[in-house]
């Protein structure tokens, strides 16, 4: 899991703190994170990210 | 008419060799005492015992050597006295221990095979109606079945006595003995049947690793002492019922169920389909030898296959399987196993298995009771251990109890309990859930489970508070204290703080407020510390930048962090080529500014401060650390290094470190004095040493390589520190000398706020061949070492290392895709939403809650069909003084004879000292000593440093681009040294009876084995007049090692020109010496249980 440059499908997933990360589809996802309903593999997964986190503060700091 | 001197059996044989390499050792010791309470005849037992010698021959056994070989001698009489040891006298407590002390002396001295007796008898007198009686045997004339005849004919003995029945002792009349089984084994091993037993175990084992892979808590000892111990577990009655039912159900018996469960574990544990197990069989395959006291019990190395997929059903009969076709060859001697398949030989390893299962089903042994008495058995300590790794099973009607069993060189008693809760746990589900697939099955024990999940930390330390405001505070408790010292100005706390609180003024002027980035570009010193806490109350976060680095980077650096200013002074700024600048000369000109801005403060979740490190990528990376992880560290530091005014500590490393954080804060929150060394003192270890005494420093941060430097020195004897941190690189170990201070050793990435974790570095390691570990997690910081599945790994195996809690940083400044790579869900938190830092590290969690730094999460090796860890290899070449870091890879082109492109291992290093390689033959031992053969690379590479991708990792596929082989010596002068290989070859022809090999190939390569080299010793005597143990032949397997080695000790004796003194063999020393060791650890413990 998480290995770099694997090939596996990935969600995007966020928190409370809409601070965001990847986690593998399919496995149970920690308590406190959601999807936010894009999937791919792990590259789709971060440029999708890298596109709509634009503040890396914690939501309660913002 | 037996003759007097007859050969030994193969197992005898085996055992005589193994005492001939360690005579004083006890681990094939046969000892049982049984506590007697009623009215005993001590006379009339003294007649049964020699009623007992007299029937039974191998209690008169000795074994002498005739012509280089041990024969078997059997005195027509011998005599076995029951010693008596009075203890009437003691009091009551004094008694059970001086009763201890006594059974563990007759039940664990060493035996004398050459001279006799193999059989003892001790009897304590506790009372006059409590006696202990000890029996001790070798274990070259007994086996567990010999224990029960000898129990049963003792009793009948002593109750023909009490009745007056007994008749004289006399010799054996029995119809078989002993002897006609060896001869049996004889004809056995002469004709077809030990060829088609011999096929059998060749194809068997033609596929089973020749080690147990098993990680152990330390490294192999090139000798092992045997010392062993052994931790004991209760299996539920509800558990063995289940067994049962599985084994009725799955038609084995449950001696197969609980052999597959431990087979299951090994395999699991590994990582490898297959594991070899020894299993005992009694070897009494005849009717004639169930009443003969002799050595039979034979070891069936079982070869067990787990198959990817396969569940516990079909592993049962597999086992059940392969137990009784190898059941069937039980007559072919274990010994015989060994020298058809020659297996890769280290003394310090039993060969083909490492791992032993018994099982024993618990018979009542009313039968064996002396009448009139009240037996019950006396414990006795096991300090020894025959394999690396023993389950014991006794099942009983009642309950099974198990023990696991472990050599103390190789495992620590945790971990061997942790072992013993594996396997219950994995035993429980494999009952509960018979048709599961094996790998699915839980190794991990409930306990276990939670510790290991529960992230192994604290919670965070208390007294957090953010650091500037601790800093002022001490400035109004202390405002004359000294904060700063330079060579060139000592800084006031009252100063400190006044010259920050102008600078903050500027700063918020200029728009600095929580959230904001104030950059510096100061080098190490007072100023560098004004700026950063002139930062910090402004309530911005501080990026340190190095004004000795590469302008490029600083430009590329502030392009991509963008902060607000950079703070330097008038001979920097010219380096700072982008964005905004304020000289703190600017500053302090402007004495008008206005320091009544309404000053936001930072709270807890706010950024303190920005660090780039290349990490393990290539592009530098913006770290951001809030206030809460920064508070955390401090407090934590405080506390556990104690630090507080008065207390003098360093600040050694560079701006854009973060180990400068670590030094200023703590210090400054503490009231301590920050002392600055130049530029000049921090390179020289001797210099630093020298500054840190005059300095009267009392704790300090030094990095790895430079501790390990000024270690080897001598410190003066008064004015060390109290404390030295390290960390930064893998600490390799301060050699054996005592050091003056506490050195802890500290692992953390940036990303989890310097330190993760830290430990005191322990002394005792030297010699164990250990690096010393990294440590415990500090409050606030979690650890877990996880699979790739993000599954905990068992205590002991290598894993990821992944890290949580208040520690970890916000992420990377301005890379979300980056931070959410690295930065991910926490599975195991009670806190919703927290995350988990993914360092890409390999370590082990070690029993007692340390971590094991093992190298970067790389590749998997695999050689001969071997998985090997890189890592492994890698650890054990730094371990070498001369090597600071190695990279090993798997090449095409082997060496191997005949099987063409063999994959060979190649040894990528960087040496410590460019100008100091070490000798190539030299470090191929330090290797051989601490690595099976397979796992010994063939090729030693030299290169400057390691090549990297451009994602930061080592470069596989460039590191042969630029290396260098290590040089060997010179060939004339290895030759020279060598003046004995011609009469070794002749004397290793004679032994083998041939002479088709060369000076490099090893005995046990060409037909050699154990028992050969008893001959090869003799005739070596002959030849060239010198004594040779049969250990330094073990040790040195070719003809060149062995010229070499006794070129050596010639040397020697030449150089210490005594004559007289007998034949001096480093070998025999070092076991002595070790054997004396032993002696006195044991000597040690009896004193610690006995008081």
């Amino acid at each position: 899991m998480f290995e770099d440059g694997d090939d596996r499908p990935y969600l995007v997933v966020r928190n409370h703190e809409e601070q965001y990360s990847v986690w593998p589809e399919g496995s149970a996802l920690p308590a406190g994170w959601e999807g936010v309903g894009v999937s791919g593999d792990k590259a789709v997964c971060l440029a999708h990210i890298k596109e709509i986190w634009t503040d890396l503060r914690p939501l309660s700091l913002r | 008419m037996q003759q007097d001197f007859s050969p030994l059996s193969s197992a005898q044989q085996r055992l005589w060799f193994f005492w001939q390499l360690r005579p004083d050792g006890s681990e094939y010791n046969v000892p049982k005492a049984t506590r007697l309470r009623g009215g005993l005849d001590a006379p009339a037992l003294e007649r049964s015992i020699a009623h007992l010698v007299a029937r039974h021959a191998q209690l008169r056994a000795t074994f002498p050597t005739v012509d280089g070989a041990p024969v078997l001698r059997i005195a027509p009489h011998a005599t076995v006295p029951l010693t008596p040891v009075d203890l009437t006298d003691l009091p009551g407590a004094a008694r059970e221990r001086a009763l201890a002390a006594e059974v563990d002396r007759a039940a664990l001295a060493p035996f004398d095979l050459v001279n006799g007796p193999v059989f003892r008898a001790r009897l304590i007198k506790l009372a006059a109606d409590e006696h202990v009686l000890v029996l001790a045997f070798h274990h070259i004339v007994v086996d567990g079945w010999s224990l029960g005849i000898v129990e049963r004919d003792l009793a009948a003995g002593y109750a023909a006595e009490l009745a007056g029945t007994a008749q004289a002792p006399e010799k054996s009349t029995a119809a078989y003995d002993y002897r006609d089984y060896v001869a049996d084994e004889q004809r056995m091993l002469a004709g077809s049947r030990r060829v088609e037993a011999l096929a059998y175990w060749r194809d068997q084992l033609a596929c089973a690793p020749p080690q147990l892979q098993l990680p152990t808590d330390w490294p192999h000892p090139q000798l092992p002492s045997h010392q062993g111990d052994t931790s004991s577990f209760l299996v539920s009655p509800q558990l063995g019922q289940q067994a049962q039912a599985l084994a009725t159900r799955t038609r084995v018996t449950r001696f197969v169920v609980l052999l597959s469960a431990y087979a299951a574990l090994l395999s699991r544990l590994t990582a490898t389909e297959e594991v070899v197990i020894g299993v005992p069989v009694s070897g009494r395959t005849t009717l004639e030898v169930e009443g003969v006291v002799g050595l039979f019990v034979n070891m069936l190395p079982l070869c067990v296959r787990v198959r990817p997929g396969m569940t516990f059903v079909e592993l049962l009969h597999h086992v059940r399987d392969t137990f009784l076709a190898g059941y069937e060859y039980q007559d072919l001697p274990f010994q015989q196993v060994v020298e058809e398949l020659q297996p890769e030989r280290l003394t310090s390893r039993h060969p083909v298995f490492q791992s032993v299962f018994t099982y024993e089903d618990a018979a009542a042994g009313a039968d064996s009771a002396l009448a009139g008495l009240q037996t019950s058995p006396v414990p006795i300590r096991i300090e020894t251990a025959k394999f690396e790794l023993t389950l014991h099973l006794a099942w009983s009607a009642e309950r099974v109890e198990g023990w696991m069993g472990f050599q103390s060189d190789l495992f620590d008693a945790r971990t061997a309990e942790l072992l013993g809760e594996r396997y219950v746990r994995l035993l429980s589900a494999a009952l509960a859930a018979p048709e599961e697939t094996v790998a699915r099955l839980p190794l991990l024990g409930a306990r276990e489970e939670r510790t290991v999940l529960s992230g192994g930390g604290e919670p965070p330390a208390p007294g957090a508070e953010c650091v500037h405001l601790l800093v002022a505070r001490r400035a109004r408790e202390r405002p004359t204290a000294v904060a700063v010292r330079c060579a060139e100005q000592e800084l006031s706390y009252a100063e400190l703080d006044r010259q920050a609180e102008l600078i903050a003024a500027r700063l918020r002027a200029a728009g600095a407020r929580p959230g904001s980035l104030v950059a510096t570009c100061l080098p190490r010193g007072a100023d560098l510390v004004v700026a950063e806490l002139a930062i910090l109350k402004s309530g911005a976060g501080y990026l340190p930048l190095d004004p000795a680095n590469p302008p490029s980077r600083l430009a590329a650096i502030l392009t991509e962090a963008a902060p607000l200013l950079t703070l330097t002074d008038r001979r920097r700024s010219a380096l700072v080529g982008a964005g905004a600048l304020l000289t703190l000369e600017e500053v302090r000109a402007d004495v008008a500014a206005d320091s009544r801005t309404a000053a936001e403060q930072a709270g807890p979740g706010d950024l303190a401060y920005v660090i780039y490190t290349s990490g393990s990528t290539g592009t530098p990376k913006g770290v951001m650390v809030e206030h809460r992880s920064l508070a955390n560290l401090v407090a934590w530091h405080r506390r556990e290094f104690d630090l507080g005014p008065g207390d003098r500590t360093t600040l050694i490393a560079a701006p854009g470190f973060d180990a400068s954080v670590w030094e200023i804060w703590p210090a400054l929150s503490a009231g301590a004095t920050l002392e600055v060394p130049d530029a000049e003192t921090v390179l020289s270890p001797h210099d630093l040493t020298a500054w840190l005494v005059a300095r009267e420093v009392t704790s300090c941060f030094v990095p790895t390589p430079l501790i390990e430097r000024m270690a080897e020195a001598a410190w003066p004897d008064a004015g060390a520190p109290r404390t030295v941190l390290t960390g930064g690189d893998r600490l390799h170990g301060v050699g054996s000398r005592e050091l003056p201070f506490r050195l802890v050793n500290n692992y953390g990435p940036t990303e989890s706020t310097v330190v993760a974790t830290s430990g005191t570095v322990r002394t005792d390691l030297a010699g164990r061949g250990a690096l010393p570990d990294i440590g415990r997690p500090i409050p606030g910081v979690e650890v877990y070492v996880l699979d790739q599945e993000l599954g905990p790994v068992p205590t002991g195996m290598p894993g990821e290392l992944y890290l949580g809690g208040i520690a970890l940083a916000r992420g990377y400044l301005g890379r979300p895709e980056l931070t959410a790579d690295r930065f991910v869900p926490h599975p195991f938190s009670r806190t919703p939403g927290a995350r988990l830092y993914r360092t890409g590290d390999l370590v082990r969690l070690r029993a007692d809650g340390s971590l094991d730094f093992l190298g970067r999460n790389d590749h998997q090796l695999k050689i001969r069909g071997f998985r090997i860890e890189a890592g492994e290899i890698e650890n054990v070449l730094r371990a070498h003084p001369g090597v600071r870091d190695a990279v090993v890879t798997a090449t095409g082109t082997g060496t191997g004879t005949g099987t063409g492109t063999e994959p060979a291992l190649a040894a990528y290093l960087v040496l410590a000292d460019p100008a100091a390689a070490p000798d190539r033959d030299e470090l191929h031992a330090h290797v051989g000593r601490r690595l099976p053969g397979y796992m010994r690379p063939h090729e030693y590479l030299l290169l400057l440093e390691l090549p990297l991708t451009a994602n930061g990792k080592v470069d596989r596929a460039a590191l042969a681009e630029h290396a260098v082989p290590l040089a060997g010596r010179p060939a004339a002068e290895r030759g020279a040294a060598a003046p004995w290989e011609r009469e070794i070859a002749a004397v290793w022809a004679r032994a083998l009876g041939h002479d088709s090999f060369g000076p490099q190939d090893n005995f046990f390569d060409i037909g050699g084995h154990s028992l050969l080299l008893a001959a090869v010793r003799e005739l070596l005597a002959q030849e060239l007049a010198r004594e040779v143990t049969i250990l330094t032949l073990f040790e040195h397997p070719t003809v060149a090692a062995l010229a070499q080695h006794l070129g050596a000790t010639e040397a020697a004796r030449a150089t210490v020109a005594t004559p007289d003194a007998p034949a001096a063999d480093a070998a025999a020393a070092r076991l002595k010496r070790g054997n004396a060791r032993l002696r006195a650890m044991r000597t040690q413990n009896r004193g610690r249980t006995d008081s």
